[in-house]
């Protein structure tokens, strides 16, 4: 008898779902590749000073309106935590391993990432739930977080591109847009000066990850950080491999091909915490690498796990700076 | 009124030969009295803790939104699905354990429960945004392929426990190797893939139950009508089929029922083991061998156990948690080594 | 009531084992089907109880092709006992019987009247009483013998056909299970069993119908058809036939060696109230 009446709220909630769905057509923004050193044009034109309510489009195209300036924001990645902090947002709740800005660690922890804890979120009366794009997009949590009667937007990063993206998003959302603009504008300029330091070496590079039985998966260019390697010219010869494995946008790497690549640089993301040893002092270790130029010429080189997989997003001007240096070796 | 020729009462105790009867009334209305306790508390507590009042107030009114929304959008259908999920396997379970005459046989241990995952899993890698109603239906398919399977092996009865087990496990193991193949090349399916192979029922909702209550509702039904033919099998086939039973068609339909309860409860919470196994010898112990009162308690006791395994899930690390199906196995794997152990 | 076997032939894969075999059992007879190992008479009890879709022929219940009465309606009039059933060790022998009730009762329907009555009366006949609250698994091979045939009883069959009750029986539980059966043959139920001991047989029956081959060798009182010369040609191995010096029934026996007319010759001895 309960169900009964929990059927026309479902019903509701699913139609007005559907119609928001079909009041919007694809944010689309395919630039990420052959991003231009102007690219904070994504930011779209200028409605900056809209009063609230506004309507934003979302990083999965979905059309939200956001009633008043958000005071009590809940963000579910590390990923949403920081575009909340650029945009000058404050957070009471957060996933679990959130580590900057150092005044987010305070907010509550509302579950991981991957299994937010909805019935925190609603303890904690938000008034905006800022989503991960790449992380809740699968209907499992989309849906359950959609339904919480709570207005929820989808902001992630996993290219440059997306960053700028949700820069401008947030930049609505908190009615910011100077803000996020300078922003994006010094992220832009951070990647043309890294671009022109490192792309006047022609270096080969790949990126590597392991997963616990130590298979290697490299970076492609629809990862963050093959991305990264994209946007400041360096050669990824693992570019053309064929999507293999479990993680999205990298490709399971064949000890052989790492040797036919021979890179000039290996870069090492070691996603284990600390007392594990890191990727790039396991990678020299392995015989059929040790002739490797990278190996001889040590340059295979750990980069910051929440720079590079863990927490894209504004910090991205670090990821390059650190590239930068490896490869200039300043 | 001409005085009754028999003691009604009395006659009526005898009828099941069941030995006992206020023992066994006192242990079922304690196992619904557990199970109310448990579904009251699991409304209760989570990683934000609700008064009583506010649970009631959650569960019928709008008055208190946000105990509204904890209760309503979240604990009460998790709590639903976990009851169906529970009953749904335990049927099962008893059902297979009475056709294949094996106190061993379980959806999980034959190879159902993979079959179904598998179809799941399939469905959700080709097509990440499909409905949940396209996994159930999906799942319902894989399942009732596992039991055609099955029945091919079982054909007649003639199979010897230990050769259906071990078929039941090489399945197992087949529908399985499949699975974590799927998932480990996939891209959609990684970080929820845990909560489906160990079994859990985080982020279940009325949109599971929408989509599984049309399969296990009638499941169950069909399942308690079939308890009677399930009786006289028990015996045997010649013996039942001398007293009336197609016995053929009946394993078929016992064997279709157990395919879609199992890929039901699969569609809701994944890969969940050992409530088929373990809550039928728990109603064997209450109520007897009679499957007309088997496979009823079997479904209690589902409900039960999936729900205090579901409230201890969400309990113990929250505001994370630990897949429910963990603490099912925790409690059948000791289970089954009893049975191994002290009734062969 | 009447059991009517026309032109019945039943095999497994091809193999046939029961040849175009006819007969005719009479409403209140008690039968005894005998033959070697092997020489289909179990497999023509399965098929006079449905539980063997003949090849060809059929078998009539009374006047009606026993194929087209509902199985339920056909076991509301005739049960079967398989010689060992294997399942129901831990029930107990009053919930064994009650599972005879499954062809009176209806899908949801809790038990009547009729089927309490029923259940009384089948464990009183097959004298299990005693013992109506022990599992099944913990009786002794007579005590669950016994209880299986009150499980048949509670069918309330008109024909009762059993396969072998006496098996691995000892001697006592063996006479034990034939005065049941013949008592229940005098409450007017017709009564078919598969007998491998021919000297039950002869006792018992009212009629042996010997098979070979799949087909009838002989068929008649016992008196008339246990003569050694017929039971040769059933069993190939010289056979001698003493007389009950009690009742005058036959006892037909292995004979130890020599020939057949030597036999005969011996037959005499035995013969204390022969004139």
């Amino acid at each position: 008898m309960k169900r009964l009446r929990s059927l026309p709220l479902l019903f509701l909630i699913l139609a007005m779902g559907s119609l928001l769905a079909a009041g919007c057509g694809g944010d689309d923004d395919g630039t990420s590749a052959t991003a231009s050193p102007t690219a904070s044009n994504a930011a779209g034109t200028p409605t900056v000073k809209a009063a609230y309510p506004v309507t934003v489009t979302d990083l999965l195209g979905r059309t939200v309106e956001i009633k008043a300036k958000p005071k009590v924001v809940v963000a579910l990645s590390p990923t949403a935590v920081e575009f909340v902090y650029a945009a000058g947002g404050t957070i009471v709740g957060r996933s679990g391993s959130v580590d900057f800005p150092e005044a987010a660690k305070a907010a509550k922890e509302v579950g991981t990432a991957y299994q937010p804890n909805f019935e925190q979120i609603l303890a904690l009366k938000p008034d905006l739930i800022v989503a991960d794009s790449i992380i809740h997009a699968q209907p499992q949590l989309k849906k359950p977080l959609e339904d919480l009667g709570i207005p929820v937007i989808f902001a992630g990063a996993d290219s440059y591109q997306k960053v700028l993206d949700g820069l401008a998003l947030m930049g609505k959302v908190f009615d910011s847009a100077e803000v996020t603009k300078t922003l994006s504008a010094s992220i832009t300029k951070a990647r043309d000066d890294a671009k022109a330091a490192v792309g006047s070496k022609s270096v080969s590079a790949v990126a590597l990850i392991a997963d616990r039985d130590q298979t290697l998966y490299a970076a492609k260019p629809g990862s963050y950080a093959g991305d990264v390697l994209n946007q400041l010219g360096i050669k990824n010869p693992a570019a053309s491999q064929p999507d293999a494995g479990p993680f999205p946008g990298y490709t399971t790497l064949a000890p052989e091909k790492l040797i036919e690549y021979n890179p000039d640089f290996i870069f090492t993301i070691t996603p284990a915490p600390a007392p594990a040893p890191r990727l790039s002092t396991l990678v020299p270790q392995i015989p059929p690498f040790k002739g490797l130029k990278a190996v001889t010429g040590k340059k295979v080189i750990e980069l910051n796990l929440e720079l590079f997989l863990q927490a894209p997003g504004p910090r991205i001007v670090d990821a390059f700076k650190a590239i930068t240096a490896a490869v200039t070796g300043s | 009124m001409a005085a009754p020729q028999f003691a009604e009462p009395a006659a009526l105790v005898r009828r099941g030969g069941m030995r006992g009867r206020p023992r066994r009334a006192v242990i079922l209305g304690l196992a619904v009295l557990t199970l109310g306790v448990l579904s009251f508390l699991s409304l209760m507590y989570g990683a934000v803790h609700l008064s009583p009042g506010e649970v009631l107030s959650g569960l019928t009114s709008d008055s208190d939104l946000f105990a509204r929304n904890v209760v309503w959008k979240i604990r009460y259908p998790r709590l639903i699905d976990g009851m169906l999920v529970g009953a749904a396997l335990a049927v099962s379970g008893s059902l297979l354990q009475g056709v294949t005459r094996n106190p061993l046989a379980d959806p999980t241990i034959l190879g159902i429960t993979a079959a179904a995952g598998l179809a799941s899993a399939v469905v959700i890698v080709i097509d990440p945004q499909v409905p949940q109603w396209g996994i159930a239906m999906s799942c319902v398919g894989g399942g009732l392929f596992g039991a055609g399977v099955l029945f091919f092996i079982a054909w007649r009865g003639a199979v010897s426990p230990v050769r259906l087990a071990l078929a039941g496990v090489a399945l197992s193991a087949f529908f399985g190797a499949l699975i974590v193949a799927l998932l480990s090349s996939s891209r959609t399916f990684l970080q929820t893939s845990l909560g489906f192979l160990a079994g859990g029922l985080y982020g279940s909702e009325w949109r599971d139950f929408d989509a599984a209550v049309p399969y296990i509702v009638p499941g169950l039904l069909v399942a308690f009508l079939l308890s009677g033919r399930l009786n006289a099998l028990a015996l045997g086939d010649d013996v039942a089929a001398g007293l009336g039973v197609l016995t053929d068609r009946t394993r078929l339909a016992i064997l279709a029922v157990c395919g879609v309860l199992t890929a039901a409860a699969v569609s809701i919470a994944g890969l969940v083991g050992f409530v088929g196994l373990v809550c039928p010898h728990l109603a064997r112990f209450t109520v007897g061998s009679d499957n007309r009162y088997l496979v009823p308690v079997s479904a209690l006791y589902g409900a039960l156990l999936v729900t205090a395994a579901d409230l201890v899930a969400r309990l113990v690390i929250a505001p994370s948690e630990i897949p429910m199906g963990i603490f099912t196995a925790a409690v059948g794997a000791p289970f089954l080594l009893y049975l191994v152990k002290f009734r062969g | 009531m009447k059991l009517t076997i026309e032109h019945l032939c039943l095999g497994y894969a091809g193999r046939h084992v029961v040849k175009d075999v006819s007969l005719e059992i009479e409403a209140g007879q008690m039968v005894a089907i005998v033959g070697p190992n092997g020489s289909g008479k179990s497999t023509l009890l399965r098929g006079m109880a449905r539980l063997q879709k003949p090849e060809s022929g059929r078998v009539l219940l009374g006047e009606t092709d026993i194929r087209s009465l509902r199985t339920r309606e056909v076991a509301r009039l005739l049960a079967i006992l398989p010689q060992s059933p294997e399942g129901g060790a831990d029930l107990t022998v009053r919930e064994l019987t009650w599972r005879g009730r499954y062809p009176h009762q209806g899908i949801l329907q809790r038990a009547t009247r009729p089927d309490i009555e029923a259940v009384e009366w089948a464990m009183n006949a097959a004298n299990v009483r005693s013992f109506a609250e022990r599992p099944l698994g913990s009786l002794s091979g007579g005590e669950r013998r016994r209880a299986w045939i009150a499980l048949a009883l509670a069918q309330q069959p008109k024909v009762l056909l059993l396969d072998e009750p006496t098996s691995f029986l000892d001697l006592a539980h063996q006479v034990e299970i034939m005065m049941l059966l013949r008592e229940l043959n005098r409450e007017g139920m017709t009564v078919v069993a598969v007998l491998h001991d021919l000297f039950l047989a002869a006792r018992h029956a009212d009629r042996v119908i010997a098979i070979r081959d799949g087909q009838v060798e002989f068929d008649g009182p016992p008196r008339e058809v246990f003569e050694p010369r017929a039971l040769e040609r059933v069993f190939r191995v010289p056979m001698m036939v003493l007389q009950d010096p009690e009742t005058g029934l036959p006892i037909p026996l292995p004979s130890a060696g020599g020939s057949t007319a030597t036999r005969q010759e011996a037959l005499p001895l035995a013969h204390h109230n022969t004139p």
